[in-house]
């Protein structure tokens, strides 16, 4: 059974191979005005996903606080010009604000099943990778208590970093409980998907339009 | 259907602890079929048995026969049985692979290729039979325990199992929850045979059709009378020495806490806490208990001067509170940070010998593990401690013990807050009560 998204919202294997190329364009230091622009374009695409990534606004601000700090430093003891720090300073305000953005409005659970049900990630893969991404909140509550723990227990600040270790402790015995219900719910490379969420002929043009103008930046000026 | 002859099972050569039946017996094809025995004592490893996931995909020595009609459990017949035989584990949220929840009831029908009709017309009639209808499309993460057990059963029970393997699914349910889990299990014994690890002993035992026990040998047994069973304590309590604290109290005032998505769910406008006395925190899941705790432990932050902390008359500042305050986890393994046991008590003993001071906490049974996360709060000599379902998972011995502790604790003038659902062991602590009115956290 395939179930198709409603129709602004793009295909979360969209937003995803559209955020890797963005994220290509700041790291091969695309033109700021070049850059701005296709930030803009996508967007708005981010902000029509499910989840919506709005709740992480505060988030960009306090990221947008550390850049201006990390400008401000570049000021004072790099000598570097206004030019050059803006630049600088607006290169990781992308750079943070669409990955932000991006880990919140994807929804992983639906490209690993479109993946999976089209034969390109093989079940055993996918199944354990999604059970890995949906522990990362347990993985995070234990490690809040542990640290928490810590403080409690009054341990001086190198020991704090041993606790890495419980959380490892728990991550391990988490997998193999994970693992065995893998199994004993019958998993197995034949099984059917009833709602797969396919890319759409929209999600193509989007994508390559996308691909194209980025494309066309590079190799125009 | 079932028929275990006499078998030994060890995880290996070098390890004592055994699981073994010296008598043939077989189980019929449907009832209730209690499992019980103390803490640590093999009723898991016996439960794995019967799934086949030991030796299968836990490696171990069995000698012996179990059989389920008339074949072995493990190699192709582990994949035959795998719709016959369904497992709940006991943490349901180990157990969750999708994020949505009708992705994960979906899951085991999909493995199976049911047909997309059928799987629907399961759905619907599943979700009335379990009360469901409000989880569908709502995040797997955001469901109680209650209903993420409750989601997980219905999606093995879609597949037309002919047995139920269950281990501690009451565990994380308050009584009301548990009754209405009962009364489902009631229902369901009629086409399926259910055999279900619990310690809510008094509560399911008027339920029940047939006991299997575990004694603290390991020796599985089907008793032929239902009879309450008794099993011998395996080790006296040494009741730990702890210095006599000073008077502390707590005092909260106009305490209010809400979520997003949980408005007004803390108001708490006076209540005074002191040294000696025993809270206990009860009620629904959900209703903001656990959260009450950690506001209390300063887990979560709250607005200055709601909660004030003082020993002797003088007040302590939130800054230094925590050096006073012990937590004691539901899950205890969450207060291990060290590698040895001696490393966890910072030099004190509390009744261990130096062989077992040496071991690694987590390879303590899990009533001694209970019992030495809090022995880790008293070896730094806390004053006020915490503790969020401490009976969670523990036999009926070691909440007598655990009851004797928290006793002898607070004629140490421990301060002590105490989450649970327990009401025998709340019947013998508690001195007040913190309880949800109208489901929100208030004075009684």
């Amino acid at each position: 059974m395939s179930n198709n998204l409603s129709t602004n919202r793009l295909h979360p294997l969209s937003l995803l191979l559209m955020s890797i190329i963005f994220l290509m364009a700041v790291f091969l230091k695309l033109p700021l005005i070049k850059l701005t622009l296709i930030y803009f374009v996508f967007l708005p695409y981010l902000f029509q996903g499910d989840p919506n990534p709005k709740q992480d606004f505060k988030k960009i601000s306090y990221i947008s606080l550390a850049v201006l700090l990390l400008m401000i430093m570049k000021i004072i003891y790099a000598h570097e010009s206004i030019q050059v720090i803006l630049t600088y300073g607006l290169r990781m305000f992308f750079l943070f604000s669409i990955s932000t953005f991006a880990f919140a409005a994807i929804d992983f659970d639906k490209i690993f099943n479109y993946l999976m049900a089209t034969g390109k990630l093989k079940v055993n893969w996918g199944y354990s990778l999604l059970l890995a991404m949906n522990s990362l909140q347990l993985l995070k509550c234990e490690q809040e208590r542990i640290s928490f723990n810590a403080k409690l227990r009054q341990l001086r600040w190198h020991q704090r970093y041993f606790i890495f270790f419980p959380v490892l402790v728990f991550a391990i015995r988490h997998s193999e409980r994970g693992a065995m219900a893998l199994v004993t719910r019958g998993l197995r490379s034949d099984r059917i998907f009833y709602n797969v969420n396919y890319p759409t002929k929209r999600d193509r043009i989007i994508l390559i339009s996308y691909f194209l103008l980025t494309l066309t930046f590079f190799l125009v000026g | 259907m079932y028929s275990i002859g006499p078998f030994t099972f060890h995880y290996n050569l070098n390890d004592q602890r055994i699981v073994y039946c010296e008598s043939n017996f077989t189980l019929p094809t449907s009832g209730l079929v209690l499992l019980t025995g103390p803490s640590g004592s093999g009723k898991t490893t016996f439960l794995n048995l019967l799934k086949g996931i030991i030796p299968e995909y836990i490696p171990g020595n069995l000698e012996g026969d179990i059989l389920f009609n008339n074949n072995i459990l493990t190699g192709e017949y582990f994949e035959k049985n795998i719709t016959d035989i369904v497992y709940l584990f006991q943490n349901p949220y180990s157990q969750l692979i999708h994020q949505n929840s009708i992705g994960e009831f979906y899951f085991s029908l999909e493995n199976f290729q049911i047909d997309i009709e059928e799987a629907k017309r399961k759905k619907n009639e599943l979700s009335i039979k379990f009360d469901l209808e409000h989880i569908w499309g709502t995040k797997t993460s955001s469901l109680s325990h209650g209903e993420c057990q409750k989601l997980l059963l219905a999606s093995l029970l879609a597949l037309s199992p002919k047995v139920l393997l269950l281990d501690e699914p009451t565990a994380f349910l308050d009584i009301h929850e548990r009754n209405n889990f009962y009364e489902m299990l009631s229902g369901l014994k009629k086409d399926h045979l259910i055999i279900m690890i619990d310690h809510q002993l008094n509560e399911v035992f008027s339920k029940i059709d047939l006991l299997i026990t575990v004694d603290e040998n390991g020796k599985v047994k089907l008793n032929d009378k239902l009879e309450i069973p008794y099993f011998a304590q395996s080790n006296s309590l040494l009741l730990p020495i702890v210095k006599k604290s000073p008077q502390v109290s707590i005092e909260i005032r106009n305490l209010k806490y809400e979520y997003k998505c949980r408005p007004n769910l803390i108001d708490i406008p006076t209540f005074k806490i002191d040294s000696g006395e025993i809270i206990i925190i009860k009620g629904r899941n959900g209703t903001g208990k656990s959260t009450l705790l950690k506001l209390i432990a300063g887990f979560i932050p709250s607005k200055k001067d709601l909660i004030n902390f003082s020993i002797e008359g003088q007040k302590i500042s939130v800054n230094e509170i925590h050096k006073h305050i012990g937590f004691i986890f539901q899950d205890p393994e969450s207060s291990f940070l060290f590698d040895t046991l001696q490393e966890e008590l910072g030099g004190e003993s509390f009744g261990f010998t130096s062989a077992e001071l040496k071991r690694s906490p987590y390879q303590f049974s899990e009533g001694e593990k209970r019992r030495i996360s809090i022995y880790i709060a008293l070896a730094q000599n806390k004053k006020i401690l915490l503790y969020d379902e401490p009976t969670f998972g523990q036999d009926y011995n070691n909440v007598n013990k655990l009851t004797e502790i928290i006793l002898n604790l607070k004629k140490m003038n421990k301060l002590q807050i105490i989450i649970s659902h327990d009401d025998a062991f709340i019947g013998q602590v508690c001195d007040k009560f913190l309880l949800p009115k109208d489901n929100i956290i208030n004075v009684e």
